[in-house]
């Protein structure tokens, strides 16, 4: 069992400190008067009714839900801490809770910058898996996903193609947005088929789907049947608010918070609702917009906050966060995205995010680029390397060892660096070399560097195939649905 | 609507926790522990006097200082807590304070990409120039340095040549590296017929010197020299420490910054003796030692932390931090 890297709620390592506790039980109450006396809108019927029997106030003609605190309250006391995201190899297996941190590619993408030619295509359904191999052998990368959509293939069938592919080409477990009932469930079938049942997948879920409300505190029938499909399955819901800060909700960032805040509980009300203590992911894809230019930015100081304060409202609620990082606006591999990245990436990383979604994706999440994620695994395994912080205590202050060095004297040849050395940061793409031997070795660029990567990755990552009896059943279960 | 008034204390903006209390203290005690047993080592025999006048156990043999607990709570009691660098032109003048951030350029490089050609080749008094010229203009940067070495000048009197150059270039204040007494005092010179006098220079200086003392816990002559003269000169120490894990410390963090937090605290104490009340920055440039290949490293995860170590304790000392970054 693979557990992410510990944050600020065990002792030790670096945190972000962004709310004093009075600050997150403003946002908390502003977030309980808005779903009290706001309420969310809801499309789907089946969706009201839930509410309703949750002792909601519905009203049916406006598709109005008013929630009051007590809903929210029962929803909060039974959501789950943490859960599994099960491998299809056990040793992959993930535990997904509140204090620890994990990451993931970014999902999901529709262009990408070809490996090979270099150019700037659609994504197709190879992308897919490309990306999920690559991701499948890269140590820093925790979760899987389905990285790009295949538009090479109609897309009434394209969610099911690619979650096919997902579980033909990852042993890991791995995260996939999903858009309507009926294809979510064909792929809770697809999964129970690898799994050896339902029972078995509710039991090690091998995946989990990603929705988004769509803001302004607007439920949609995509977004609530995903919601209603995972929780009655076990498969964990990802709830991913995605409102941007001066569209969909307001310009300051503590407001934007609370609209997601009531995107998020009231999603969180109907899934427990549902099935109490089904497992929820609190997630936020929310950015800033970027008025003058009418577009949404990610690689922002506003939206690296806006992630840190999703883990920290998720924290404050004893429930996993889901954020983005690791982001950027850049198009390509440049000095903009290193920055954007770190930054973003970070702040959620030092915020104690569950699960941070984002390598591999530029151009503010239209492009996948699988050297840029082979990259980006490198900045990854730095950043958690700062969130494990300075640990302080009698193996590593060296007193005794400091003051029989003495000064003037050096630690080179002492038998503790020799063993300290390993757990210093390591490098395989981040070129640290002098500039004699950087030239004498080519001036290696970090890019070209990330690409031969990619590619070795490609030539010589294997992945267990599925058993040839599951891989047809999950063929006709796609094929099935592509009658349908 | 009516909304009750916000209780409690408020926490603003975002910040790093690093350490618990209990780990700054262990930090400390343990500085402690190595000063008074292992000592520094110090090569200059007027800084070993000043040293022993202090209360501290020299060994004039072996030049090792002692520094006992008490004279450290002293140094500590008596530096600032904040001091002002002052600008050629009033409206740049920056207050250095513990708890408030600030951010200068590169010092010192000795080598530039030549911004036309591209080339990497050395740098002149006229790159120092141009960079000062950028620095001043550039609104992100709070004060300016002296970012690049003269190479194209006497190495010996280069200071004077940089110093001249940042008064031509910059109206904003400016670090400088200094390697001597006798380079410290010139530009001192300089830098009073710029203010109008010795004592409107004191009152408001436009610079501060920065310079080195080289692990493990040795205080070379460069070191003390600065340390002395911007106590007596009433100049700014930038007291920059920069051990290497694993090669001028231990291979961990901690025990990094313990030997880092020897060499500042010493020097503290030399700077304070001289004259309670300078103005000292605690500073680091540490960084770790890349053994596989045999160089320093700064754009490490180690880095960071390590200067953020620093400016945590620093904030325990209630002393002006000064750190690497970016």
């Amino acid at each position: 069992m693979k557990r992410g890297i510990e944050t600020g709620l065990h002792s030790g390592g670096a945190i972000l400190s962004l709310f004093a506790e009075a600050d997150l039980d403003d946002l908390h109450n502003a977030t309980l008067e808005v779903l009290e006396r706001g309420g969310v809108l809801v499309e789907d019927d089946e969706a009201i009714d839930l509410y309703a029997d949750a002792g909601c106030w519905v009203d049916r003609e406006t598709h109005m839900v008013r929630i009051p605190p007590d809903p929210v309250a029962r929803a909060l006391l039974s959501a789950r801490r943490s859960f599994v995201l099960a491998g299809r190899d056990p040793a992959h297996d993930v535990m997904v809770e509140v204090g620890r941190v994990t990451v993931c590619p970014f999902a999901e993408g529709f262009m990408v910058n070809d490996l090979e030619t270099g150019k700037y295509r659609s994504s197709v359904l190879q992308d897919v898996i490309d990306i999920a191999r690559i991701s499948d052998a890269l140590e820093d990368i925790d979760i899987n996903v389905c990285g790009v959509t295949a538009r090479d293939v109609p897309e009434a069938v394209a969610e099911l193609r690619q979650l096919e592919m997902m579980l033909h080409h990852t042993a890991k477990p791995w995260m996939m947005p999903m858009t309507s009932k009926v294809m979510a469930e064909f792929g809770i079938a697809m999964g129970a088929a690898v799994a050896g049942g339902h029972d078995k997948l509710r039991e090690r879920p091998l995946f989990t789907y990603s929705a988004c409300p769509v803001g302004l505190m607007h439920l949609t029938a995509s977004a609530t049947e995903v919601n209603i499909a995972c929780a009655r399955s076990g498969v964990p819901y990802a709830c991913v608010s995605m409102g941007m800060a001066g569209a969909s909700s307001p310009v300051t960032l503590a407001g934007t918070l609370v609209v997601q805040n009531a995107e998020l509980l009231s999603s969180l009300v109907l899934h427990q609702k549902v099935e109490p203590g089904a497992p929820f992911y609190f997630g936020s894809s929310t950015c800033g917009f970027e008025t003058r230019r009418a577009a949404a930015a990610v690689g922002t100081t506003e939206c690296g906050l806006i992630q840190a304060g999703t883990a920290l409202m998720g924290n404050y609620y004893n429930i996993p966060s889901w954020t983005g990082g690791y982001q950027t606006d850049s198009k390509a591999c440049d000095c903009q995205t290193g920055h954007e990245k770190t930054l973003t990436g970070l702040l959620a990383m030092l915020a104690g995010a569950s699960t941070i979604c984002g390598p591999g994706m530029l151009e503010t999440g239209v492009t996948f680029d699988v050297a840029q994620l082979v990259a980006d695994a490198e900045i990854v395994a730095m950043t958690k390397h700062v969130r494990r912080g300075i640990p302080v205590n009698d193996r590593t202050t060296f007193v005794d060892e400091i003051i029989s060095v003495g000064a003037g004297n050096e630690f080179l040849s002492s038998k503790s660096t020799l063993k300290g050395a390993r757990s210093l940061s390591q490098t395989k793409l981040i070129d640290r070399q002098v500039r004699e031997a950087w030239e004498a070795a080519g001036s290696p660029d970090y890019y070209e560097q990330a690409k031969k990567e990619a590619r070795r990755i490609l030539a010589e990552h294997e992945i267990e195939p599925l058993p040839a009896d599951v891989a047809q059943e999950v063929r006709a279960i796609v094929e099935g649905a592509e009658v349908h | 609507m009516i909304r009750g008034m916000r209780a409690g204390l408020r926490h603003q903006g975002a910040s790093l926790n690093l350490f618990s209390e209990a780990d700054v203290e262990d930090l400390h005690m343990a500085t402690l522990d190595v000063l008074e047993r292992a000592g520094v080592l110090v090569d200059a025999d007027d800084a070993v006097d000043i040293f022993a006048d202090g209360g501290c156990r020299v060994d004039r043999e072996t030049h090792i200082v002692k520094i006992p607990p008490e004279v450290i709570a002293k140094a500590l009691s008596t530096a600032r807590p904040q001091f002002l660098l002052a600008g050629r032109d009033p409206k740049n003048d920056v207050l250095i304070a513990q708890g408030r951030m600030t951010v200068c350029p590169f010092t010192e490089g000795v080598m530039v990409n030549d911004v036309d050609t591209g080339v990497n080749r050395m740098s002149t008094l006229k790159d120092l120039k141009d960079n000062l010229r950028a620095g001043d203009y550039l609104s992100s940067y709070d004060f300016n340095t002296v970012s690049v070495t003269a190479r194209d000048c006497p190495e010996a009197t280069a200071e004077v040549h940089h110093v001249e150059a940042a008064f031509a270039n910059t109206t904003k204040a400016f670090m400088v590296s200094m390697m001597s007494t006798k380079m410290a005092e010139a530009t001192f010179e300089i830098g009073a017929v710029v203010a109008g006098g010795e004592d409107k220079l004191r009152e408001r200086p436009l610079f501060t010197y920065g310079y080195c003392p080289v692990g493990p816990m040795y205080l070379t002559e460069i070191c003390t020299e600065v340390t002395i003269a911007c106590a007596r000169l009433g100049i700014p120490a930038c007291c920059i420490a920069m051990d290497m894990a694993g090669a001028t410390a231990p291979i961990t963090l901690a025990g990094t910054l313990i030997v880092q937090n020897a060499e500042l605290l010493s020097c503290l104490v030399l700077n304070q003796l001289v004259n309670p009340g300078s103005a000292f920055y605690y500073g680091t440039s540490t960084d770790c030692f890349d053994m596989r290949r045999g160089s320093a490293t700064v754009g490490t995860a180690e880095l960071a932390l390590l200067q953020a170590g620093t400016s945590v304790m620093a904030k325990y000392y209630n002393l002006p931090s000064w750190t690497a970054g970016y």
